[in-house]
């Protein structure tokens, strides 16, 4: 005899999955990452909750028990400060080290990956992380073969199994508490690999010109890395879609002629590649993706949830809709600056709208920032909740 | 921000994903195992598995 909280998420799962698969669950599933919002929500300070893994994951936990969300957010910080602390790490900020101890942590965007890297990286890829990258990102490590170096390296590795050790800790706490999992695993597209974190926008929009054919040569050698470590990361878990935060895809960053010849191509491969594997992909579009729609429409059915940021509704429905979920559609602004009335009435809309045939997950537009309101937040998902039910 | 470099070496064969030094470059080292070379075979690559998520996570975080 399954407990409540067995059979909670079990109706969940099947809700969040039928969608998923475009179909009509019972109900329209619920999924909002909180992020920060749920520090602000539990009464921790942002520093409490990326230096204290235990409070991050305390204020996920109290997100889990008061929010009648189907899948479990996020923890609130997907970083741990001390983990990056650690190495020396040259490219984050954090609340209560080097910015006030309620500022969200900022990322320090810079070429850490040259220009003249591009061979060695292509030829070699995981031992340039080695040799190169890290002693450049990560101050500790500066001088290769120095005691600093290897403590470094020591209290990096340790970092990084304790964190997995504790997010895993946490996702079977919230599945016993009738919640399971949004996502899991980390993908990227091979363009964004090389934009995020290694040749930065600036480096990456100037490569366009000067070394395209060094983009093509990098993005083609990392598609069978990217999906690699999408399923590794996730465990091998296919019943979880991967999270895919997609970035310099969205207009106006490329043009069409760019879109398709740098970014496409190979996203499309690590995308078809997690499939034949059994993973779905929730295709994060942040921004507007809108005039890509009948490119990403080439994917294998169900092969992704379509993520709507500011890409058209409307269009992203007429072309993927009944093919592919929808999720997103709950504007960040209504959130922060809109009452709960009008919070109510967008969502009611919204529903009759685009999720009268099912394949729809209603989440935020994007990312929730600080500034949410947390009455807005309730008014979302009970009125999603009582409203969106077939 | 140290400016080290390195430059391909065409002769380069490098190891698919998953993997930093392949298990037969380590048996090599060895010179071969009196017992189950499976066992040697699973706990390496486990371990060399894990370096390599090490090595990406820095990326796509």
């Amino acid at each position: 005899m399954p407990t409540d909280n067995e059979r909670r998420y079990q109706e969940r799962l099947d809700r969040y999955t039928t969608a998923m698969d475009a179909g009509k669950p019972d109900k329209v599933p619920i999924r909002i990452n909180f992020n920060e919002v749920a520090a602000v929500y539990a009464g921790y300070s942002l520093q409490e909750i990326y230096y204290d893994f235990d409070k991050n994951l305390a204020a996920g936990t109290r997100i889990v028990e008061d929010f009648d969300l189907d899948v479990a957010p996020f923890p609130p910080s997907l970083w741990w400060a001390g983990q990056h602390d650690a190495v020396g790490a040259r490219y984050l900020r954090f609340a209560g080290r080097d910015l006030d101890i309620d500022t969200q942590f900022q990322f320090v965007e810079g070429e850490y990956m040259l220009p003249e890297d591009y061979d060695a990286f292509i030829a070699d890829p995981t031992r340039w992380l080695l040799d190169v990258y890290l002693p450049r990102i990560h101050a500790d490590m500066a001088e290769p073969g120095s005691y600093r170096a290897g403590l470094a390296l020591i209290r990096g590795t340790w970092g990084l199994q304790e964190l997995l050790t504790k997010q895993a800790q946490a996702g079977a706490a919230w599945a016993a508490l009738g919640m399971p999992t949004g996502a899991t695993g980390i993908g990227k597209a091979p363009f964004d690999t090389l934009g995020d974190t290694l040749r930065g926008m600036r480096g990456i929009l100037l490569d366009l010109h000067r070394r395209p054919d060094k983009i093509i040569a990098a993005t083609e050698m990392l598609v069978p890395h990217n999906i690699y470590y999408a399923v590794a990361s996730a465990g091998g878990d296919t019943e979880a879609p991967d999270f895919m935060p997609l970035h310099r895809g969205a207009l106006p960053f490329l043009n069409p002629v760019q879109w398709d010849t740098y970014y496409w191509p190979s996203l499309k491969a690590v995308i078809e590649g997690l499939w034949a594997q059994g993973k779905r992909t929730i295709f994060y579009a942040e921004a507007d993706w809108t005039p890509y729609l009948e490119r990403i429409a080439e994917l294998p059915d169900h092969s992704i949830v379509f993520h709507v940021d500011q890409t058209d509704m409307a269009r992203a429905k007429e072309v993927l809709g009944g093919r592919f979920c929808l999720s997103g559609g709950v504007p960040n602004y209504l959130l922060a600056y809109g009452s709960e009335g009008e919070v109510r009435d967008y969502v009611k809309q919204l529903l009759d709208t685009y999720a009268a045939d099912g394949g729809f997950i209603i989440d935020t537009c994007s990312v929730l920032q600080m500034d949410a309101k947390i009455p807005n937040l309730f008014a979302l998902v009970e009125t999603a909740r009582t409203y969106g039910v077939y | 921000m140290t400016n080290q470099t390195t430059t391909a070496d065409p002769g380069a064969d490098a190891p698919p994903p998953g993997v930093c030094v392949p298990f037969t470059k380590k048996l090599d080292e060895l010179g071969g195992v009196k017992g189950d070379e499976s066992l040697v075979r699973g706990a390496w690559e486990e371990l060399d598995a894990a370096a390599y998520m090490y090595l990406w996570f820095w990326v796509h975080r």
